[in-house]
């Protein structure tokens, strides 16, 4: 198998192989035309996508997509399952979703994911409150030279409310990976979602990920994303507040050292009135990282009495580190309420000291520092279980800092 | 339990941005006693406290700092808290995000004394209703939104859960009321003892009247320009700090006759 490079599209072949329906193996085909066409996507001088087009073989690799479904929740009707058995069984609706929130036209690595996914359609009825959380467990191929383009597709009925939690892991050790990750989500009117992400790839891989929900009337998402992982980062989490009264609050943890870059995108698009919708982003760098945070607001036109609000704090734990902030406000409405605050500091010597006359070494001193910045967003995390795996994997971030 | 270990500083000189300000500090504070150092603003009764704690912003030029025998100049911060100093600060720092009880927690593991969850609560709030608190206190973030004195408190509190061998108490008085001075004088009070040398700095008297001294020095300019018993404090309260400034014009003008 030769070597190529990435933005070769899934061989005719490939997708033969998978043994799905016609009709999705014809969207398949698109899509990897349409990715052969377009092309690289144009980023700002902050992040440069060129190491995303590491060399990586022709085929997707087969990774670990790992659900589960608790026994109650199956008999409350609500389906979780990979795609392949999803378009064989709930053909009809997969149909409807697939490439409705992030369609393979918008651009290439979305025509990528699209053409080479693996995954799963999570499906809640009308009415149905599922009682525990979903979740779903994306894990890198074993191998050399690996691509893998996970997608979750999310259908929340009428007054349903359900709890996902995704998780993103693979083994640290190993050749450079490429990843594209899509989240399609569509809540009907006065449905719930808590979408919970811990992004924790190895640093080996390139990602990029981009999340989407779409909310009816006085539906509601929280998005809560824990951004641990990776060596190359380019995530946007979308919330479209088109129906009256809905409400999106988006809850964004990040850590970067080393050598991490990160570029964050955190978007609220207000269609309806009366819509409400908060982006919390909290950051730490440290080693030589760099992380950008773009929190967008872009409120049309009849998104009467609606309110967009964003606040991103970074917090700096060496000095070889660079966050940018950048905040954006679209408005295309008079009555309406924005705002935005950012701000970046770094870990003040005076608190350090304090917390070092106890006893405690420097790096225990970071340690609280860090987990006392995160902590006001982490307080505010639904599942317990989602709020210790952060901590924990920021302590065990901190433990991998030299110093 | 802390041993008993000497706090023993000599012919100390230390500079802060390369202005001097201790200019040569001989203090001996051994276990089992309490010393109050006095003084006007500006004679360098704080900077000597955060020198002794190991401030990175204050650099020793001459002279030595030992604990239990041993120069500690070259320890860090925590490895000098660790040897059994503890500083009670003049302005504590708020912590956001991290409760106390955690910040205890953590502090004491640092130390080799983490204990099961229970133990350590239950000691948390016999200390806590030593200091005539409020339990909910120790879930609050550290310092942050507290009173002055609510912060001062909180010093304590840490002192009586670290169990130092020597604790240096820099202006805990400032700022306080007369009740709150009273809580934590029989706080500090209750944790005097054989093993344990506390060293006062205070502006003011008034601290002493609850947390009677054994011994008491007045510093003046970055030294201590006079030593002697609690008398000195009645003197102070009386007279100001003016004679002392006589005193040492006196014996340079002496000196350079």
């Amino acid at each position: 198998m030769g070597q190529q490079a990435l933005g070769t599209a899934p061989t005719a072949a490939w997708i033969e192989g998978l043994g799905e329906p016609e009709w999705l193996r014809d969207a398949r085909r698109q899509a990897a035309r349409m990715e052969e066409r377009l092309d690289w996507p144009h980023w700002d001088r902050r992040t440069s996508l060129e190491e995303l087009r590491a060399v990586v073989d022709a085929s997707p690799g087969t990774g670990g997509v790992h659900l589960e479904l608790p026994e109650a929740l199956r008999d409350q009707g609500i389906v979780l399952l990979p795609l392949s058995l999803a378009a064989a069984q709930h053909g009809e609706l997969f149909r409807r979703l697939l490439g409705r929130q992030i369609p393979a036209e918008a651009g290439k690595l979305e025509a990528l994911n699209l053409a080479a996914m693996q995954g799963c359609l999570l499906v809640v009825p009308d009415g149905v409150v599922a009682e525990s959380p979903i979740e779903i467990v994306y894990r890198l191929p074993e191998g050399s030279g690996v691509q893998f383009h996970p997608r979750t597709m999310i259908s929340v009925g009428r007054t349903a409310e359900v709890s996902v939690v995704q998780r993103t892991e693979g083994a640290a050790h190993g050749d450079v990976a490429v990843v594209t990750e899509v989240v399609e989500a569509e809540v009907a009117d006065g449905g719930i979602l808590h979408f919970s992400e811990v992004q924790n790839w190895p640093t080996r891989v390139r990602a990029w990920a981009s999340r989407q929900a779409e909310l009816g009337r006085d539906a509601r998402v929280q998005w809560t994303i824990g951004e641990l992982g990776s060596g190359l980062m380019r995530g946007s989490t979308t919330t479209i507040l088109r129906g009256i009264g809905s409400e999106a609050l988006s809850l964004v943890v990040f850590f970067a050292s080393g050598q991490q870059h990160m570029d964050l995108t955190t978007q609220l698009v207000h269609i309806g009135s009366r819509t409400n919708g908060q982006m919390l982003a909290r950051g730490v760098l440290a080693g030589s990282a760099r992380t950008v945070y773009r929190g967008t607001s872009d409120i049309k036109r009849g998104a009467k009495d609606s309110n967009s609000q964003q606040k991103e704090q970074t917090l700096h734990l060496t000095a070889g580190v660079r966050s940018d902030a950048i905040p954006a406000l679209y408005i295309d409405e008079n009555e309406l309420q924005a705002g935005h605050a950012a701000t970046t500091g770094k870990v003040d010597p005076e608190h350090l000291f304090y917390l070092r006359s106890r006893g405690l070494p420097l790096r225990e001193a970071e340690r609280l520092i860090v987990q006392g910045f995160f902590a006001p967003l982490v307080e505010r995390i639904p599942l317990e279980g989602v709020r210790r795996e952060i901590t924990s994997l920021v302590d065990r971030k901190i433990d991998g800092e030299e110093g | 339990m802390a041993q008993g270990v000497a706090l023993e500083i000599d012919e100390l000189e230390a500079s802060v941005e390369d202005k001097a300000i201790l200019r040569g500090v001989t203090l001996r504070v051994l276990p089992g006693q309490v010393h109050a150092l006095m003084g006007p603003n500006g004679s360098g009764k704080s900077t000597l406290a955060n020198t002794v704690a190991g401030h990175p912003r204050y650099a020793v030029t001459a002279g030595d700092i030992r604990l239990g025998g041993r120069s500690i100049l070259e320890d860090s911060p925590d490895e000098r808290a660790r040897a059994g100093l503890f500083l009670a600060f003049q302005y504590p720092v708020e912590v956001p995000g991290v409760t106390v009880a955690n910040f205890l927690h953590s502090a004491l593991k640092a130390r080799g004394r983490e204990m099961p969850f229970m133990e350590f609560r239950r000691k948390m709030l016999e200390k806590v209703q030593l200091l005539e608190w409020d339990e909910a206190m120790v879930r609050r973030y550290l310092n942050e939104g507290f009173s002055g004195g609510e912060k001062k408190r909180n010093e304590i509190l840490q002192m009586a859960m670290l169990d130092p061998a020597v604790a240096i108490l820099d202006e805990t008085d400032s700022g306080l009321d007369i009740d709150s001075i009273k809580i934590v004088s029989n706080g500090v009070n209750a944790l005097r003892g054989p093993d344990l040398g506390v060293l006062i700095i205070t502006h003011y008297e008034r601290i002493l009247r609850y947390i009677q001294p054994d011994f008491v020095h007045v510093m003046y300019e970055g030294r201590i320009a006079h030593s002697g018993g609690p008398e000195i404090v009645e003197q102070i309260e009386r007279n100001g700090y003016d004679w002392i400034r006589e005193e040492v014009q006196s014996a340079a003008a002496g000196g350079n006759a």
